[in-house]
């Protein structure tokens, strides 16, 4: 599905963080030390991101837009959370939703939106640095 | 899903309406009703007010730090209650979830702006005005004020009053509109938390008859409204006839000025924001385009694509870019507007009236809609049509564009898109209307300043928001001393 407005592309990346969060506080249930910090960790991660993003949603809209985003599709940026098992999902997940956060940066025309956006693609990609080293 | 029978909220409490006529509330996306809204009697508008002029003695004397108290906190509660009211506009408007949020967010706006009452309300003075002698104003509070609110901004309009009557002293009632009640009385929900004082914020439901009591009760001071141009009249000349400040705004017809050197890059998105945001339905909304010579094309042929691309659809759904009108009969009305300009002989580039949607058939949805050939003498042309309808009329100068929108009743707003600081200050300086945008396509004027409008758009002369707004519900006293 084509995520063309503002409100699509919040909705979106807030049910990917519930994902991950929801799925990383599972996993490290599961798991032994040290993955299980790092997954409490972002299990914890996760849920500020979605504070994060809903204030996103609330704050960042000074005027209405209505010119559709264009380029940014649903289908390239599934976690596919359910196909792996702890880390290697986790990793996958988090490299995906990077992606999603720099490539909807890219495609936003408000610079409030963007910044935090790019915030967000960091934390993930800090994530992602701490589960292939860790 | 079981239909709420709302109430009204009258000296600091819930009351079921006495009233024998009810109305259903419609959801412009599913035709189903989700509410019933009563049709307040005069005796409950004496009621509101009693409690309302109760209270003004108390809350008058509440320091101003004190009463934006209230305010703080009842920003936290909309901040915290966002969502749920944004998807009650959307739910009961028709706008899309984006358009509600923005409205929520200018509707904060102005109470973040009246917490800045203690300075905004400051007075002047002056020593030595004669020897030993000073001489000072102060701003006083006058009473009860009230609100006679639209239903194409369900949440904002009633607070850019609001807001700046509770910081002032002013006990406030706020009569919403009866297609789009929901919206405030999920917001004084919010308010009934805050505690105040019985009767410095009052809700009553209502239609024309609770309207015509309000505009005639001599214990209110003030009234201001957004409604119409004929109705705007009527309430200016009955708050007139009974002694009251009035604050009027009315309806629109908005032009916009496309420039040949123009960034249309820029201009397109602007132009489709202005002329199909909320559907059309907003007194900002651009109306008319007027491109001027070799604009004029490309122009054209952009935005009729763009606009064709628009995903009409549910409000709800985050994906859709414009939701269906208010009510059967404004669809009915836009439809007729439409057809209008056809048997006047402009040719329709784009036809909203057969958009379907699948799943929601019974909805009020009309299309993005697009008429080129557009003399200015058409009814297309010069009616509010309140709708996803736009006209082309091709101009050979700035001078005849503005000669255009000055021959308008109307003068609420007007856009040019331009490269040229003279053409923009020619376009500023000369247009009649009281909001002006250049490269912007909706000149909607910040909670910190005052939302204009002339000519037929606007009777009064304090607007809402801003100081006009703070003036609007104050009295200066001149205080002379000599001790």
């Amino acid at each position: 599905m084509e995520l063309t407005t503002f409100g699509a592309v919040l909705k979106f990346a807030l049910d990917q963080e519930a994902a991950l969060a929801g799925f990383c506080a599972a996993a490290a249930a599961a798991s032994g030390e040290p993955l299980r910090d790092i997954l409490s960790d972002l299990a914890v991660s996760g849920d500020t991101n979605r504070r994060k993003l809903e204030q996103i949603r609330r704050q960042q809209v000074n005027e209405m837009l209505l010119e559709a985003i264009q380029g940014l599709d649903t289908d390239d940026y599934q976690l596919g959370l359910a196909a792996g098992n702890g880390r290697a999902a986790v990793t996958s997940a988090e490299a995906k939703l990077e992606c999603f956060y720099r490539d909807a940066a890219a495609r936003l025309s408000l610079p409030e939106a963007v910044r935090s956006f790019a915030k967000l693609a960091d934390g993930h990609a800090q994530a992602l640095s701490r589960l292939t080293q860790g | 899903m079981p239909v709420e029978k709302l109430k009204n909220y009258i000296a600091g409490e819930w009351r079921e309406s006495s009233a024998p006529e009810r109305l259903e509330v419609l959801n412009p996306t599913t035709d189903q009703a989700i509410a019933q809204v009563p049709l307040s009697t005069a005796g409950e508008v004496e009621e509101a007010v009693k409690a309302a002029n109760e209270a003004f003695g108390e809350w008058r004397e509440t320091p101003p730090t004190s009463r934006v108290q209230y305010l703080f906190r009842l920003k936290e509660l909309m901040e915290e209650g966002f969502e749920e009211v944004a998807r009650t506009i959307s739910t009961e408007n028709g706008k899309t979830l984006d358009e509600a949020r923005g409205e929520m967010r200018r509707t904060i706006e102005n109470v973040e702006v009246a917490i800045g009452i203690p300075s905004l309300m400051m007075g002047q003075n002056l020593e030595d005005v004669a020897r030993g002698i000073d001489e000072e104003v102060v701003r006083q509070p006058l009473g009860v004020f009230a609100v006679i609110a639209p239903y194409n901004f369900p949440a904002m309009v009633p607070w850019w009053f609001a807001p700046y009557a509770m910081a002032t002293g002013n006990p406030f009632i706020v009569k919403p509109s009866e297609q789009t009640p929901l919206t405030q009385t999920r917001i004084f929900e919010m308010v009934a938390e805050l505690d105040l004082p019985p009767g410095v914020m009052s809700l009553v439901h209502g239609g024309r008859a609770t309207v015509d009591a309000l505009l005639k009760h001599p214990g209110i001071v003030g009234i201001s409204s957004v409604t119409s141009t004929p109705v705007a009249k009527a309430i200016y000349a009955a708050a007139g006839a009974s002694g009251k400040r009035a604050q009027c705004q009315a309806g629109a017809k908005n032009f916009i000025v496309v420039m040949p050197d123009a960034d249309l890059d820029k201009a397109i998105p602007n132009l489709l924001s202005s002329c199909y945001g909320c559907a059309g339905q907003r007194c900002l909304a651009g109306a008319v385009l007027l491109p001027v010579g070799d604009a004029y094309q490309p122009l054209k042929e952009r935005f009729v694509a763009a606009a064709a691309k628009l995903k009409v659809g549910d409000p709800l759904d985050e994906t859709v870019q414009m939701g269906p009108v208010v009510s059967k009969q404004h669809k009915e009305r836009v439809l007729g507007h439409i057809e209008r300009g056809v048997k006047e002989g402009a040719k329709l580039l784009l036809d909203g009236r057969q958009v379907k949607v699948a799943g929601h058939e019974s909805g009020y949805f009309v299309g993005p809609t697009v008429f080129d050939g557009v003399r200015p003498e058409m009814s297309i042309a010069k009616d509010e049509i309140f709708g996803p309808v736009v006209s082309i009329v091709k101009v050979d100068d700035l001078a005849s564009a503005i000669g255009i929108i000055d021959a308008s009743p109307y003068g609420n707003a007007a856009s040019i898109f331009t490269d040229s600081g003279s053409a923009a200050r020619e376009f500023k300086y000369r247009v009649r209307c009281g909001n002006i945008g250049v490269n912007v396509g909706v000149a909607a004027p910040m909670a910190f300043f005052p939302f204009g409008g002339r000519k037929d758009s606007f009777f009064g002369d304090l607007h809402g928001q801003g100081q006009d707004v703070v003036d609007f519900l104050t009295e200066k006293k001149v205080v002379i001393t000599r001790w």
